[in-house]
Order: C-alpha cells, then sequence, then structure tokens
C-alpha cells in the first residue's frame, strides 16, 4: 500500500487512542500492533513529529522497578487537528463504502452479478 | 537491545542528522525498549515492535527534512501579479496549514501574490476574474489526510495600500493570518488552530469562528466584531469598534486596551475579560466562572450595563 497512505491512517489511529489517556511510548506501540502490523508502521516517527507539531506534549513519570517512562498527553491543539482528521476520514471512507457497496454489500451477490453481466456478453 | 540502538545510531548518522537530534532519539528508543521489557515483551521482539532501524531512521529524516527545508527560504518568490481593473471585490482562501500574510503596499496598482518555502504550484489554485480572488488547494476528493505533505508554506499577497477590498472570506484548518495595511469591508474568517494578527488595518464588519486560534489586534477599525472562540484568546490594542463587540466563548480570554465600542456583548463559561481604557456605551457580561475586570481611568456614561455571573468575579471601576 502507498506509504503516505498508510502513514496517515496510522497518524489518526494514533491520535485517537491518545484521545482516551495518556500513554507512554511502548502502551502505544502495544495498543496498536493489537490491530496493525507495527513493524511495517513505524510508530515512533508518528509520535516524535505529532510532539513537535504540538499536538501531543510529554512528562515523565518515576516508576519503582527502573527509568522513569516518558507519557505523551494530547493537547488541546491536538484535538482540534483530530477532530478534522476525523471529519475527513469520516467523509472520505463514507465516499468508499458508498462505492464499493453500490453493486450489493455481499461478496456473494456482488459475483452473481458480475457472473450473469459477463455471461450474457459472451452469449451476444 | 544495544544491538538494536547501534543499529538506529548508525542509521541516523548515516541520514546527517544533528547530534541532539540522534541523542535525543536513542534515549526515547532506551527508555521504551525497557518499558517494553519490564511489560513482559521479548527481547527478540525488539524490531517487530518498534521497526527496523533503517525503517524508523528513514520515517525520522523525511520528517525532519521536510522540517528545515520550509524554513530555509524567507524572501518570497513572486508567484503572480494580477493588474487591478475592477477593484478587489473579493478575496476567498481555503487553505489546510499554510499562512497567508495580506498586506497593504503603497505605490503599487497590482495584486501580488508571493510565495515562501518548499512550493509545488500544482497543489495549488489561484484565479483572479471579474475582481474576485480564489486561493485554494487543488481539490482532491473529499480526503487530503494522505496527499497532505508537511511541508507548510506562506503566501503573502500584496494589495495597493488605498484600495478597499470588497469582502475576505479565508478558511483555513492551521494557517495563520497577518493584516497588515489593509482596508476590508466585510471580513469572514473561519479557522481552527491558526492565529490572526491584525495591524494598522480595517475590517469593516467582522465575523469570525475559532477553535483555538488567536486573535491579535492593534491599532486597528472595525464596524462590528462578532467573534465565536473555543480556547483562542483574543486581545485588542487601540482599536475602534463603530458597532457591536460580541464575543462568544468557552474558555478563551478577552484583554482589551485603549479602545473604543459602541457595544460590548461577552458571553463566556471560564473566559476571562480584561479591560483597561475600554470604553463602550453599553456592555453586557455574562460567565459563568470568567473574571469580568474594566479599569477606566476617565468615566464615561454608559447606557446600560447588564452583567451576571455564577461564580466569576465582576468588577467595574
Amino acid at each position: 500500500m502507498n506509504s503516505q497512505f498508510k502513514r496517515g491512517i496510522v497518524e489518526l489511529c494514533v491520535m485517537s487512542i491518545m484521545t482516551e489517556t495518556d500513554m507512554y511510548g511502548y502502551a502505544i506501540i502495544n495498543r496498536l500492533s493489537e490491530f496493525i502490523d507495527v513493524n511495517e508502521n513505524t510508530i515512533y516517527p508518528i509520535l516524535r513529529r505529532l510532539t513537535k507539531e504540538e499536538y501531543f506534549d510529554t512528562y515523565l513519570v518515576e516508576s519503582s522497578e527502573g527509568a522513569p517512562r516518558k507519557y505523551y498527553r494530547m493537547t488541546e491543539k491536538g484535538f482540534a487537528y483530530y477532530m478534522m482528521l476525523r471529519q475527513e476520514w469520516n467523509a472520505f471512507i463514507g465516499g468508499v463504502y458508498q462505492i464499493i457497496n453500490e453493486g450489493g454489500k455481499k461478496d456473494e451477490e456482488i459475483l452473481r452479478r458480475f457472473t450473469t453481466r459477463t455471461q450474457k456478453e459472451k452469449h451476444e | 537491545m544495544k544491538k538494536y540502538l547501534e543499529d538506529l545510531q548508525q542509521e541516523l548518522k548515516k541520514r546527517n542528522m544533528s547530534e541532539n537530534e540522534i541523542a535525543d532519539i536513542l534515549a526515547d528508543h532506551k527508555e521504551m525498549i525497557e518499558s517494553a521489557i519490564r511489560d513482559g515483551m521479548d527481547e527478540a521482539d525488539i524490531r517487530t515492535k518498534f521497526g527496523d532501524p533503517a525503517h524508523v531512521a528513514a520515517e525520522l529524516s523525511a520528517a525532519e527534512a521536510s522540517e528545515t527545508e520550509t524554513s530555509d527560504t524567507d524572501s518570497g518568490e513572486a508567484w503572480k501579479s494580477f493588474p487591478l481593473t475592477e477593484g478587489i471585490k473579493k478575496i476567498e482562501v481555503e487553505l489546510v496549514d499554510d499562512d497567508v500574510e495580506y498586506i497593504g503596499q503603497s505605490n503599487s496598482d497590482v495584486l501580488e501574490i508571493k510565495v515562501n518555502g518548499k512550493f509545488n504550484p500544482e497543489k495549488y489554485e489561484v484565479e483572479f476574474s471579474s475582481g474576485v480572488l480564489k486561493l485554494n488547494t487543488t481539490k482532491q476528493k473529499g480526503f487530503s489526510l494522505f496527499n497532505r505533505l508537511r511541508e507548510q508554506i506562506s503566501f503573502t499577497i500584496l494589495v495597493p495600500e488605498n484600495i478597499l477590498i470588497g469582502e475576505l472570506a479565508h478558511k483555513g484548518v492551521n494557517s495563520d493570518m497577518v493584516f497588515k495595511g489593509v482596508k476590508i469591508a466585510k471580513s469572514k474568517i473561519i479557522t481552527t488552530n491558526g492565529d490572526v494578527t491584525i495591524e494598522n488595518s480595517e475590517l469593516g464588519e467582522s465575523s469570525w469562528n475559532t477553535v483555538n486560534g488567536d486573535f491579535n489586534i492593534t491599532k486597528a477599525k472595525f464596524e462590528s466584531i462578532d467573534l465565536t472562540t473555543v480556547s483562542g484568546d483574543i486581545e485588542l490594542k487601540q482599536v475602534i469598534v463603530a458597532k457591536k463587540f460580541s464575543v462568544n466563548g468557552v474558555s478563551g480570554d478577552v484583554k482589551v486596551s485603549d479602545t473604543e465600542f459602541e457595544e460590548i456583548k461577552y458571553n463566556s463559561v471560564s473566559g476571562d475579560f480584561e479591560g483597561k481604557e475600554c470604553y463602550a456605551k453599553t456592555t453586557s457580561f455574562r460567565t459563568v466562572s470568567g473574571d469580568v475586570t474594566l479599569d477606566n481611568k476617565t468615566r464615561r456614561d454608559g447606557d446600560t450595563v447588564k452583567h451576571s455571573s455564577v461564580s466569576g468575579d465582576i468588577q467595574i471601576h
């Protein structure tokens, strides 16, 4: 898949989970890896960029078991940006669904229509 | 872990990243990997979870590169120039991230547009016909999230100093706006995060809508201002508003000094209103917890002053 395209989706996912709670880097990666192949969609560069853009800020939390953990927190600016991304995403995905479901929602139905059409053309 | 960090360091060095950046990125990775191991990740899975070092470095340097390139150029290159036979009836701008400066220029009789930063003209559409200027990003069917490159650029729109622009409509998300020495009869600004700076300008009837954007206004004249804001702040210095100044806000603060209005109507949840030498014939302040302070040295008779607040402090001197 086009990498720019994927980057956009992963960014949307990262922002989405960050609206709920502050998280440390690995927790974000781990959460996303339940759904996405994170090895291919490296998360850290996205976190770093979103932080630089002030969509996130960070703070350290001391841990009894080792070095402090760096938490990421969504800023108000980040939330506004996320709202905009969501809007764009919904508009886009709505359009995509409309197109791909126009010929029926179920695979069998689409297949049936396709075969009847192509067979009819063969006979003609 | 050591091997992974070393590989990453190598890859970052290859891409000419600065020492500071590299140290920062490595420290973040050390922290994340240590966290991961504490959370029970197997060290063998480092690459699957954090990505191949070469890939990570490439992503990071791509983001970095687009940042530095944009700040490189600053003088601004001339892009378009239009003769003004019918004046400027309207300026319509719709941009996502790009900043725009509107500047009044003396000894000029053309409308000029300059561009700063790494600019791809194919991504923008501009036209000027029958006195209407339109500037926007090329329509990318519905979804621009994926094609949005980080390369932010800025436009400077230069207009003759004394011309009155009929109308301005600027719609942006992160796009900052600057107005210097321009006259506009009617302005409509919609922005999510973009900040707006107005200096030595007249913006007529103004209707503004923002989530986070701040407004900074100095030495300017308006017919009226109607502002809706969530958390954006607004500051007015040496401003004249001939009619109504109306603010509907959630947490944004308003700061006013040396300014005259006919009427102030201020509604806010927790935003504060602070006025110094702030004169109006009619004022109405309503807040839930926002404080209102008016501090005027000379007393001028205001007709009606209505105010209410649930827990905010209202002080009018």
